[in-house]
């Protein structure tokens, strides 16, 4: 007969393994592990509170963030736009201010009506202009002959 | 009178848990404790990573309460959860050198027959040569692979059989048994000392 262990030997052998028990006991063992298991339900419940408490949050914030950061290539042209605006603003005021002198010089400048008689200068260059052009010409006296260049030549010392 | 939940099957106590009474889900742990503990612990060979373990496992298995469909018993659900996570917690502890912490025997293991039969050539020094027997049988067990210790632990020492196994693992039956025979030789190449007279 051999001494060699069969696999049958091995099984009865294994068969020790069923009878350890843990010290404590599987009784309070498992008690340990209903605590244990609801202190983890516990802590999970609180995790999950807090991190539903945060997605909550977010979800309430986000459709503003979503909004500004869509809104923000339009907010950036209005705000360029503002910016140009401004400048224009400050420009525009000088041209007003310009403006208003240029009113002001209008509005104080006589208004002339069809039937009003225009002013006696502007008259006189009106005529002046309806006159035919005259020549101005300066008659020297006839050269002699001591000076024979003189007749009608300028001299220019 | 409602009934005690100690009278409720899995399934009721179940669809209570479910229902938000987290005092079912304490039966279902009270119930299974016993049986899981012995996998694990046969598993680990170590009482304290074998009492995380169980917590980790119950409150795993409590989160995915929802996901059980009722197609295999609670208990083989509830197992292949365990053996899962203890797969991977003897991955991660593997770097480090496993201590065995030996859990006290059962005095009724002196009227075990089979076992008595298996050891009748030792020494009349009984309880130390058995107390040494669990030393040896827990170091060779520790040094079988993770998959080969655990289907020695699910066969030979909880009883379950080859298709609960396979299906436990996630691999064919083949694969179980193939397993087993490789198990088996090692064990004995490692205890024949026991046989020796």
């Amino acid at each position: 007969m051999s001494n060699e262990p069969s696999s049958d030997h091995v099984q009865s052998l294994l068969r020790l393994k069923r009878y350890e028990r843990p010290a404590e006991g599987y009784d309070t063992l498992a008690e340990q592990t209903v605590a244990a298991f609801h202190r983890q339900a516990l802590h999970r419940a609180r995790t999950i509170t807090i991190w539903q408490l945060l997605k909550e949050k977010w979800q309430s914030l986000r459709p503003v963030t979503a909004v500004s950061l869509a809104a923000l290539p339009v907010l950036m042209a209005g705000l360029i736009a503002w910016s140009y605006r401004s400048a224009d603003r400050s420009t525009l005021s000088q041209t007003q201010a310009s403006s208003a002198s240029a009113v002001e010089l209008i509005s104080s400048s006589p208004v002339l009506t069809p039937n009003e008689k225009i002013a006696p200068a502007v008259q006189n260059v009106s005529e002046q202009k309806n006159q035919s052009p005259v020549k101005k010409t300066t008659v020297l006296p006839p050269a002699t002959e001591a000076n024979p260049e003189d007749s009608n030549i300028i001299i220019v010392r | 009178m409602p009934p005690e939940p100690t009278e409720l099957t899995d399934t009721e106590l179940i669809q209570l848990t479910l229902a938000g009474q987290t005092t079912a889900f304490d039966q279902l742990i009270r119930r299974h404790y016993s049986r899981l503990y012995a996998t694990v612990y046969h598993m680990t060979s170590h009482r304290e990573d074998t009492i995380d373990l169980l917590q980790e496992i119950f409150a795993r298995a409590y989160r995915s309460l929802d996901r059980f469909r009722g197609e295999s018993q609670f208990y083989t659900w509830l197992h292949t959860i365990g053996v899962n996570m203890t797969l991977n917690f003897l991955k991660k502890r593997r770097r480090r050198q496993p201590s065995l912490s030996l859990d006290a025997l059962d005095p009724s293991i002196e009227n075990d027959p089979e076992l008595n039969q298996a050891t009748r050539t030792r020494s009349p020094a009984k309880e130390a040569d058995l107390k040494d027997l669990q030393r040896k049988l827990n170091a060779a067990m520790q040094s079988l692979s993770e998959d080969h210790r655990m289907v020695v632990t699910l066969y030979d020492i909880q009883g379950h059989q080859h298709n609960e196994i396979a299906k436990m693992l996630g691999v064919s039956e083949g694969t179980v048994r193939s397993r087993l025979f490789y198990a088996h030789r090692q064990l004995q190449s490692q205890l024949d000392e026991f046989w020796k007279p």
